[in-house]
């Protein structure tokens, strides 16, 4: 959907406040119908578990380490694809090399290489990085690629003129002019990361001491505490919106209006 | 007293496409120095594709290309292609840090201290240094574009129409600004174009290329040096001149 500036704003906030409007609509079903707490409690249970969570630390704590780790997924992801990209553009034979194995590595969900990474690098860090990169890199990659070939040809031709050479035309040209397309690829690797990493926690158990926000949910899960397991996923749910709309989305919109690609 | 060479010169150049007919074949074009050759024909004849081989763009079949007497086969700075082109100026940079790209990359000829403020004064956008290209009207991206061009501290400009997609009024203006800045850089000019009005506002030099890639023998402009020329001279130049380009253009119909 093709908004301007100012519907856009408006149509994101008509988002958030249907998000508010379905708060009641759980109260209501939950009382109407007479569900059994456990399986779906209480509203002011679940927020005020929210809010022990967050003043109490152990939420936060698991929501910035679980964020921490996937910016950092998400940063060497992104510097990996760069350098595939590079090396994509060196020529005919590297390109269908890596076109071909993007093909089959980006359908490829994290979950599916889980028991191979845990013969790898073990349960640890590693193994929960491994597939965060797995989930960032191959989008991104797909993404920037397509900016690379997608570039206006003046461009080219104008580092041709000024003799740039292969370095400096992707670092000054190709990469910069594909950089619309390199957010595109962040925000789907954002949210394949962001799921990956809730995934692989659940499986692999805590990473580090404490653990992220798929560990709060396996947690909760064993332990019967729904409200808490509800708050946990509320957090999981409002960060991966927050992140999707209020951060990578705008700043996407924000560069192809700066490029004259969107209108004001 | 020793000839004095060309500035540009391209000699018995042969571009095919492949699986087609030559789009010119032994084509010999010269191009004096600090003059403003036009090169005037029918589109499709190949006018573009000749000065994307000037720029050493296009790869050739055969012939030869010289910058002042030695020959050349790989692009330079020293050529500048300006296009018709709506999109080159790099848009994630303000125009001011496009006009100094090339010295930047160091890819400026001569000094590459050019100043982008002072050329950017020069080509009548001194206000407009902070704006992105996304900001500017058509005419405004041509006049940066050329801001960019003179950076780079370039002998040869090569122009591919770049007035065509703006208007008249925008067009007559940037005509002035050419004018000017050639005569001010003593810039070697060789312009594509298939408008005849431009052909003799600009030109001293003018070639008629026809649609086999054929060129006329140079013609001195009439109106060359006659900024002031009488109107009516230049309304019977620009009849004489219309009716050989519509026999050119008539030939490509046919």
């Amino acid at each position: 959907m093709n908004l301007s500036s100012h519907d856009s704003r408006r149509y994101i906030r008509l988002r958030w406040l249907w998000l508010i409007a379905l708060f009641p609509l759980w109260e209501l079903i939950r009382r109407s119908f007479g569900v059994n707490p456990l399986l779906m409690p209480p509203l002011a249970e679940i927020f005020r578990e929210f809010v022990h969570g967050i003043t109490g630390g152990k939420l936060a704590a698991r929501w910035l380490l679980s964020m921490a780790l996937v910016s950092g997924g998400l940063a060497a992801g992104t510097v990996l694809a760069m350098i595939l990209v590079l090396i994509s553009g060196t020529g005919r034979a590297a390109s269908s090399c890596l076109s071909l194995i993007s093909s089959l590595m980006h359908p490829l969900p994290g979950l599916a290489i889980l028991p191979l990474v845990i013969l790898w690098f073990g349960t640890g860090t590693d193994a929960v990085m491994f597939i965060i990169i797995h989930a960032v890199l191959w989008p991104i990659f797909v993404n920037l690629e397509s900016g690379v070939r997608s570039l206006a040809p003046a461009w080219e031709i104008y580092a041709r003129i000024l003799n740039l050479g292969p370095w400096k035309a992707f670092i000054h040209i190709s990469l910069p002019g594909s950089f619309p397309h390199l957010i595109s690829g962040l925000r789907t690797g954002w949210a394949r990361s962001w799921r990956a990493f809730i995934a692989a926690e659940m499986v692999f158990g805590a990473v580090g001491a404490l653990g992220g926000l798929g560990w709060q949910i396996f947690e909760s899960r064993v332990m019967m505490d729904t409200a808490a397991l509800y708050s946990a996923l509320l957090v999981v749910m409002l960060t991966g919106m927050a992140m999707e709309e209020l951060i990578l989305a705008r700043w996407e919109n924000k560069v192809r209006r700066k490029w004259g690609e969107l209108q004001t | 007293m020793m000839p004095v060479k060309p500035a540009l010169e391209l000699r018995k150049l042969t571009r095919r496409w492949p699986g087609r007919e030559s789009v010119f074949s032994g084509l010999s074009l010269s191009v004096s120095r600090g003059k403003i050759t036009c090169l005037l024909g029918p589109s499709g004849c190949g006018k573009s594709t000749l000065l994307r081989c000037a720029a050493s763009l296009d790869t050739v079949e055969s012939g030869q290309i010289f910058i002042d007497g030695e020959p050349v086969t790989e692009p330079s700075p020293g050529r500048q292609l300006i296009l018709q082109d709506d999109r080159q100026l790099l848009p994630w940079l303000s125009v001011k840090d496009n006009v100094s790209f090339p010295v930047r990359m160091g890819s400026a000829c001569g000094t590459g201290i050019a100043d982008s403020e002072e050329l950017l004064s020069l080509v009548g956008l001194a206000d407009a240094g902070s704006l992105f290209p996304a900001q500017l009207s058509g005419g405004m991206k041509q006049r940066a574009v050329l801001a960019r061009a003179l950076a780079a501290e370039p002998g040869i400009l090569l122009l591919d129409e770049p007035f065509a997609a703006l208007d008249s009024e925008i067009r007559k203006r940037l005509h002035v600004v050419l004018k000017d800045i050639h005569r001010e850089k003593n810039l070697t000019i060789l312009l594509v174009t298939h408008d005849v009005a431009e052909a003799l506002i600009l030109a001293d030099t003018i070639i008629y290329m026809d649609s086999q890639g054929l060129l006329s023998p140079p013609e001195e402009n009439p109106l060359r040096n006659k900024r002031d020329a009488e109107s009516n001279d230049f309304f019977r130049e620009t009849v004489r001149m219309r009716r050989r380009y519509e026999s050119l253009v008539d030939a490509v119909n046919v």
